[in-house]
Formats: structure tokens, sequence, C-alpha cells
């Protein structure tokens, strides 16, 4: 018990240093006069009473001393005294402090806002109990080779025999109409599921129960919800279980809900067992998970499977099994490492940094060093003081960069594209904060200590009497490899930032083959909602909407003009044999090509009266007739198709769509009066802004369909956005990237003249009174700034090239090597620095060297 | 026989006036200053740090000189675990001093203490005097 009151009595006494020290000094003063009092008893005289009385008292100091041990923590205490000297420093050389400080809040700030994504999309766990167990199976064709795919529910079947599995699943998600008593029409994404996917992740639903035998045999159409979906729709009614709902017009009952977060794969919002009729086909659609067996590696498993695979397709398949969590990832996992390794450079600029002005004023102050080491004090304790000063300046920037951190993070959040998993999670919790204490620390470390050894090894050799005398004349090489290190780094950076940005111009420029501003899109889904006469409804919704103020003209498509592939078709021209490849089937109806933007290059559109009963038409475009007809004139030629019932009259052509640089495929656009569709978009185009029209159109058309689920609606843009944002996010970040490089170069620069420029002041003073001009002064000094920078830029030109092909994934229609970004990354740190190297020479040589002279 | 009993650790050492030649040392234990201070303070009452250490001196019976000084982090200790408490008194020649009184706190610690060396040293003692056998 006594213990425990000691210790925190010692730890209250370093918060309230001194307090004590007035009694101690009374008490010894007390203690020395009865001393003498009783030398003097002895006969002493008075004088020799008082020496035998502090000999007696074993030395005043170092009493106070022992004191002091006994009643703090000695240590803790000295770390305090040199944290306020450290802040005491710091504060006399404020432009200095904050420079290095925001360096440091850039470099911290930057990785943990970079760290928390990396960390919650690569490295944390997925939410499932061992989760390092689950895997991804894929397949792929052998004879011929294909990339990989999903897999047909036979295959399924077949690898989860495997023997390395303990369990496994399958699923396939697609888009359906929920309905219901009391619930608007919505479109929700289904996973249709094989196997027990509940059970291979090891999450059941919270809220209800997992299917029973009887619905996973599609015996009784049953269905488990999403926790967002029952939010969202069902107000989290917690006896929903037992509720029926429409899905495509079919009752479903809902059985469970899925925990938050939990449900697998992230954007389903109800899950239910495959049909007998859905496991009987055979499409390739669905994704395999397994869980692996507690003794087993992926690798085993793929073996494996490949056998298996090998086997049941006779040898023209193969199949392998990957880490859950890193397929998941997939592509962002590039753009990540990219952003973490461009972080971390970025810290080590900002370390060379502050590594560099510690270092510099640490030539100010060997005198003060040495006058501490002539009083007493020990290297080690020496070197603590340094230490805890680079401690001092590394915890102000690392508060600094968790605040910054975390406005990043946000940052980053909201540019990153929608494909990147687990977004929603992504929270600065103790383990980030943990991260950034552990990198601050680190930081503190690595500048401090390199500094602080050497100055302490200068107190070993120094002499106190040249303190004020000289200062350290040795040449500031550590400080040049820093400045150099940085350039090249800067340099590294910026040229990856440009092929970047080169890249994102390329996707931006690229002419879709059609105006995508403007257009609106409405998923129209018919199945389940709409038993009339499709081609009415249509002919109705676009009459209606068509009139709405604000609106340029409306039209119905069975796909997007952003979505390249579609219903496939052999098509055989009239008296000759079948055409060597399938052609693309486009429903849309007459007024299409006028709405989206796509012109007519020969021919005739669309018209009214190209109905059911009217002769069958098609429009061509400009690959169908290159690869196709080879030459033949299109309009004119008749040809038939499976799918139409009888024999179609190609009547005009129109140019291909090529959404954000794909290649468009041959494609035959018929009207949707003669190939009636189950459902498809309406395409909008509004005179301005299509988000100001929303409203009007949502009700315009509940009014005429009230059974549609019209909740579904975006910009067209927003599809090839989709396809733009990794790139996009991976420029922005990678331009803001480079932007804090280029800072934290030019800081460096700057601190590397001024501080040699200072450094060699006397001799300046000396040139420029004997007349050395200050322009050559000038040249005199920057030189060798500007060599570093050449030097930094050569080697920074090299790493750019190296670093390049792994930048490849994210490039579009730029070479990693691309010669005009190359070029002018380093001319740009060149000139930057070159510029802030004169600025900081010229700064200093403002003063009159004759007053210097005069002063020394 | 001779015999030290070193220990490193926050040893107090009392030592001869360096007049008397070879200077026999010895380290206490640690924790027997404090054993030591109690102990004065139960038999003697309310006494100051001079006052301590002269009586340290009485009962040493040998020409020990204490160094005074080392009493004051025993002191420290004591009074920060609360088995002693410092109040400002004068002396009966009038001047000020710091007496330490022993708390109840501190009594109990002291029996405490007396039991555990009194078990370590008979230890040693039953030790030695089987090995001088």
């Amino acid at each position: 018990m006594g213990h425990v009151t000691r210790f925190f009595r010692r730890l209250l006494n370093i918060m309230r240093p001194g307090r004590d020290e007035a009694g101690l000094e009374r008490e010894l003063a007390a203690h020395v006069l009865l001393l003498e009092d009783e030398y003097r008893r002895r006969g002493l005289s008075a004088d020799d009473a008082r020496r035998a009385a502090r000999l007696a008292l074993g030395g005043l100091e170092q009493t106070k001393e022992r004191h002091r041990d006994a009643r703090t923590f000695r240590w803790l205490d000295d770390v305090r005294r040199d944290a306020i000297y450290a802040v005491r420093m710091l504060r006399r050389h404020p432009i200095a402090a904050a420079t290095a400080a925001l360096s440091l809040a850039i470099g911290i700030g930057l990785n943990a806002a970079v760290f928390s994504v990396v960390d919650w999309v690569l490295l944390r766990p997925l939410p499932y109990p061992a989760s390092h167990e689950l895997v991804r199976v894929f397949t792929a064709g052998t004879a011929p080779v294909t990339g990989p795919s999903a897999l047909i529910h036979d295959e399924f079947v077949v690898f989860g025999q495997a023997t390395a599995f303990r369990q496994t699943a399958a699923f396939t998600t697609t888009t359906r109409v929920i309905a219901g008593a009391g619930i608007e029409p919505a479109h929700i994404v289904v996973a249709r599921v094989a196997g027990d996917l509940f059970g291979t992740l090891g999450v059941y639903p919270d809220v209800g129960r997992a299917f029973n035998d009887d619905e996973v045999a599609g015996r009784t159409p049953a269905v488990v919800i999403g926790h967002d979906l029952w939010q969202r729709r069902f107000a989290g009614d917690r006896g929903i279980a037992g509720r029926i709902v429409k899905i495509d017009g079919a009752p479903h009952t809902i059985v469970g809900v899925m925990p938050s977060s939990r449900g697998y794969p992230g954007d389903a919002d109800v899950w239910r067992p495959l049909t007998p009729a859905e496991r009987a086909d055979d499409d390739r659609e669905l994704a395999m998970l397994g869980r692996l067996r507690s003794d087993t590696t992926a690798a085993r498993a793929s073996a494996e499977i490949a056998t298996l695979a090998q086997i049941a397709s006779k040898g023209t398949r193969t199949a392998w099994a990957d880490d859950l969590q890193r397929t998941d990832a997939g592509a962002v996992s590039a753009a990540l490492h990219a952003l973490f390794g461009a972080a971390m450079l970025t810290l080590l600029m900002a370390c060379a940094n502050v590594a560099a002005l510690v270092g510099a004023r640490g030539a100010d102050r060997a005198g003060e060093i040495a006058v501490r080491g002539a009083l007493g004090a020990t290297r080690a304790r020496v070197l603590g003081q340094l230490i805890t000063e680079s401690l001092v300046l590394a915890v102000a920037g690392g508060i600094l960069g968790l605040l910054f951190g975390r406005w990043a993070l946000s940052g980053l959040v909201a540019m990153a594209p929608v494909g990147v998993p687990r977004l929603a999670e992504i929270t600065v919790d103790g383990r980030i904060v943990g991260v950034g204490v552990a990198a601050t620390m680190l930081t503190g470390l690595a500048v401090g200590l390199v500094p602080a050894l050497r100055l302490s090894r200068q107190m070993e050799t120094s002499t106190v009497n040249r303190i004020g005398l000289y200062r350290t004349t040795t040449r500031p090489t550590g400080r040049r490899v820093l400045v150099l290190v940085q350039i090249a780094i800067a340099v590294v950076l910026t040229t990856g930032a440009g092929l970047l940005t080169r890249s994102l111009q390329h996707l931006v420029t690229i002419d879709h083959g059609f105006a995508a501003d403007h257009l609106l899109a409405v998923d129209l889904y018919l199945r389940g909602a709409f038993t009339g006469d499709a081609r009415q409804l249509f002919r109705d919704l676009v009459a209606n909407c068509e009139t709405l103020p604000g609106v340029d003209a409306v039209a119905v498509s069975m796909r997007l003009p952003t979505q390249i592939p579609g219903v496939r078709a052999r098509v055989q021209l009239l008296g000759e044999r079948d055409l060597d490849s399938p052609a693309t089937l486009r429903p849309i109806s007459p007024n299409y090509f006028d709405t989206v933007g796509i012109p007519l290059t020969a021919g005739r559109r669309f018209q009214v009266t190209d109905n059911e009963r009217a002769p069958r038409v098609a429009i061509v475009n400009a690959t169908f007739v290159r690869d196709l007809l080879a030459g033949r004139p299109p309009v004119g030629t008749r040809l038939t198709t499976p799918l139409i019932d009888a024999t179609v009259s190609i009547v005009g052509v129109v140019a291909d769509v090529t959404p954000a640089g794909e290649r468009d495929r041959s494609a035959l656009y018929v009207p949707i009066d003669q190939l009636s569709i189950g459902g498809g978009y309406l395409i909008v185009r509004a005179q301005g802004d299509p988000r100001s029209i929303l409203p009007a159109l949502t009700t315009r058309l509940r009014a005429v369909a009230p059974n549609l689920a019209v909740d579904r609606v975006r910009r067209v843009a927003d599809g090839l956005e989709e396809s733009r944002a990794l790139a996009r996010f991976s420029t922005q970040v990678a331009a803001t990237f480079s932007a804090l490089a280029l800072l934290l170069a030019v800081i460096g620069v700057y601190g590397l003249t001024a501080g040699e420029v200072s450094a060699r002041w006397r001799e300046l003073a000396v040139r420029l009174a004997l007349g050395a001009s200050h322009r050559g002064i000038l040249w005199n000094v920057v030189r060798p700034c500007v060599a570093i920078l050449a030097a930094g830029a050569a080697i920074g030109v090299v790493g750019a090239v190296g670093v390049g092909p792994a930048l490849a994934s994210l490039l579009h229609g730029v070479d990693p090597a691309d010669a005009p970004t190359i070029v002018a990354a380093p001319l740009l740190l060149g000139a930057v620095g070159a510029a802030a190297a004169v600025l900081a020479a010229a700064r200093v040589l403002r003063a009159d060297p004759a007053a210097t002279l005069r002063g020394e | 026989m001779r015999f030290h009993l070193i220990c490193k650790w926050r040893s107090v050492r009392l030592s001869t006036m360096r007049s008397s030649g070879e200077p026999p040392r010895i380290d206490l234990l640690p924790g027997t200053l404090d054993l030591i201070v109690l102990r004065t303070l139960t038999t003697m009452g309310p006494q100051h740090a001079y006052g301590i250490a002269a009586r340290i001196e009485q009962i040493a019976e040998s020409p020990f000189r204490l160094n005074q000084g080392t009493l004051y982090p025993a002191l420290v200790r004591l009074e920060q675990r609360g088995w002693i408490k410092g109040t400002w008194q004068t002396t009966e020649s009038n001047r000020e001093a710091r007496y330490y009184a022993i708390t109840k706190a501190g009594t109990r610690a002291l029996a405490d203490q007396i039991d555990r060396w009194q078990r370590s040293a008979g230890l040693v003692n039953r030790l030695l005097a089987t090995e001088s056998d």
C-alpha cells in the first residue's frame, strides 16, 4: 500500500518541481546549524565547526541530489526538463521550428490517412471468423486459353468435392425489383446462392434464421435481407421474419436479416437459394467461395481443383483458388500500394528536411554542448537531451499530422472510386492512432539520432576554449546528401503524378461517340410489374416525358450507350452463308440516335411507321459495315437473324460508340416495335442540368406506370466516370503528393543554401569588403546547390524510369516512359529549386558586410 | 571473521573517519536503514534528522561516522509511504528543525520489517554457525 502511495507521490513531484525544494533547503540549513552547535560545544572554532558540519553531512549539494532522486523519478524529471528546454529552444527559432513541424505534419498526416485506407482495404482481416481460410475460386479455359471467369453450377459441385475445402458456396448477383404491401417498388441487388454461403463465411442472420433444407432445395421461396435494406425499407422491424415480399412479382418469405456490414458480397440487398431451374442452366456466372481446412493452403487447394477441373472438362479448363481479401481488393490494391509508397516517400522527405534543420542548428550549438560536457554532463545525458528535442518536434508534428490526417482521410474516402471494398467501414480508430504515434516517435528518433550522435561525439573532442571564436567548419556533406535524396524523391513523385495526369487527360478527352452530357437513364424493369403490351407502355412513357419542361428528347433502349456488350446473334446475309462473327442486337425506340447524339452517316433513321406490322428494318454501325459487309453497300442489304422473325433490310448506318475509349462491336440497331424487350432504359436528354428535371420526371413516370420501380435514375456520364474513377483518384492523390513533395524539396534547398551562406558569412563578408561583386558571390554560393539539384534530378529520372512499370496498370494511353513527362518533371524541380537557392542566398547577401566585420 | 554484505542497489555506507587508517566498510542491506530509522523513532519519540544520525552513531559503539546526508533519501521514502510524518518544531537549544514522528502505518510496517529482518538474519546466523563448525 505504502509503495503505491509513494509511486504516485513521486510521479506527482514531477508535475510540481521545486515545490519541496524550499523545505529541503530549510531542513538542511537547520541540520547544519545543529551540527555546528555540537562541534562548537566540543570546542572547535566557529569556522572549523562550520567546515566539520558540512563534512559530516556529506556535502549540501550531494544531499540535495540524493533527496531529489528519492523524491521523484530522476529520468522522468530529466525528460520533463529537457522537453521544457527543447520547447524554449524551438521558440527561439520559430520559423525553423514551424517549418520542421509542418514538414513532419504533412509527412505523418499523409501516412496516417493512406495507412487507414490501406489498413482497412488490404491489411485488416475481413469481418468473418478465421477469414484467412476464405478463398475465391476461379476457372479459365486452357484450350483455347481464356481469362479468369466465373463458374457454372456443375463445376461448383465438382470443385466442392476437393478435400482442401471444409465448406464451399457460390453466388451470382442480379438486379431485381422488390415490391409488396407498403413498400414502394425498388431495385435491389439479389444474390442467388448455391451451397451454404452463411456457413462458409461463418456469419449468420442476427434477426430470424438462415435457410432451412426446404428453402435451400428451392421448394419454398425464401430470402434473407441485408441490414441496410432492413433499415431503409422496413424501419428495422425486428419482427420481420415471416413477412412476404414480392421479388419480380413472385412472393418470397423473409426469414432473416444479416448483421450490418457482414453480408457477402457487400452490395447484395437480398440473398436467396438458387432454384432448381437456375442450377440446371449452364450460365457461367457463379462466384465460388471456399473455406479451407485449417491444415491446408490455397496453393494446395489450387492444385487439387486444377486436377478436378481438368478431369471434368477433359483437359480444356483449369481452376485455382486465391485469397478472398486479395481478390476483392483487385485493381485497387495496385493503386493503394502506389499511394502508400508515395506517402512513405513524402514522410522520408519530411524527415530529411527536419534532420537537415536539426543538423544545421547543431553547428551553432557545438559551444553549448561543449560547456555542458565541461560541467560534467555525460554523453548519454547530452544525447538524451538532443533526442528529446527531436521528439518534441516530432510530437508537435505528429499532433498536427493526425489532425491533418483525419482531414486528408475524409478527402481520400470522398475521392475514392466505388470499387474500393469496405470504404464505408474506414474510420480512424485506436489502431490507426497507435500507428501514427509510433510513426511519430520513430520519425523523431530518425531525425534526431544522427545529428545527436555527431554532436555528442564532438563533445568528447571539442575544446571549450574554442567556443565563440570559431564555428565548426565541417563541410555540410550530410546535409547535401539529404537534399540530393529529397530532390530525387520529388522528381520520382512528380514524374508519377505527371504520368497519371496525362493518362487522365487522355481519358477525359476521349470521344465517346455520343454526347453523354445532359443524359439521364431510368432503369425500366418490367418483369413482375407489368403484364400488358410493353411496346405501348414505352410509347406512353416517351410521349409523356417529352412534354415535360426542361426535357429535350426521350428514347427507350435495351442497353445504355455506355454498354458495349449485349445480346449477340448470328447474322446471315440474304443468299449467302452465315457471317463469320455474330452481331450485337440493340433494340431502340425511333428517336434514340437523336436523343443520345449518335450521328447518322448514311440512309435514314427509324420512323414511327417501322412498327410490328411494317417490314423489318435495321440500322448498322460503322464496325458492322467494316467487319461484316466487306465492301457491300450497307443500305439496302437484306439479312436474317434468328431473333427476328422476317427478313431485315438495312436502312441506315450510324457511327460507332466508344464509351471511355472502349472499342465498339459490330451492332445491329433494330426498332423495339419489331423486337420486343422485357426491360431497358428510358433515356432522357435534359436541356440543362439533368438533375433539375429529376423530381418532375419521377412524378410523371409514377403517374404513367404506378407499378414500375423508377427509383434507379442515373446520369449516363456517371457510368463513364466509373471507368475513370480509379484513374481520377490516383491522379488527384498523386498530384497532391507531388505538390507536397515539391514544397518539401523547395524548403530543403532553401534551408541548405541559407545554412551554407550563414556558415560562410564571415568569409563572404571579407570577399565583399575586398570588392567581390554580389553577382559573383551569389553564383559562388548557389553553384553547389545547382550541382546538387542536377545530380538529384538525374538520380530521380533514373528512379522514375525504374518505378514507371509499377504504375503501368494505372495508366491509360500513356507509356510509363513517356518522354515529355520524364523531361518536364526534373526541369520543373530544377527551376523551382534554383529559384529557392537564389532567393535564400540573396536574402542573406542583402546584409551589410562592413557591419558584420566590425561586429567580430 | 570479516565479511562483506555488498549491495549495489541504493546501499548506504557507514564508514570510519579517514584518519583511522584501514577503513572497515560496512554496507547496509537495502531497506535496513528504513528499519533503523523507524526503530529509532519508536524508541526515542519524534526526532529531527540530526538527532536520528546522532542516535545511530551512538548505537554503533565504534568510531563510525555516518555520512548524515544519506539519511535524507530514507526519510523521503518513508514519508512518501506514509510511515513517518514531518513537522517543524523548535529544539531545546531554540533552533528550528523538522521533527519526524512514526505514524500508525509506520508502526505496523516496523513490526513487519522487524519480523522479516529477524527471519533473514536468523537464517544467515544459523548458516554461519553450521559452517564455522
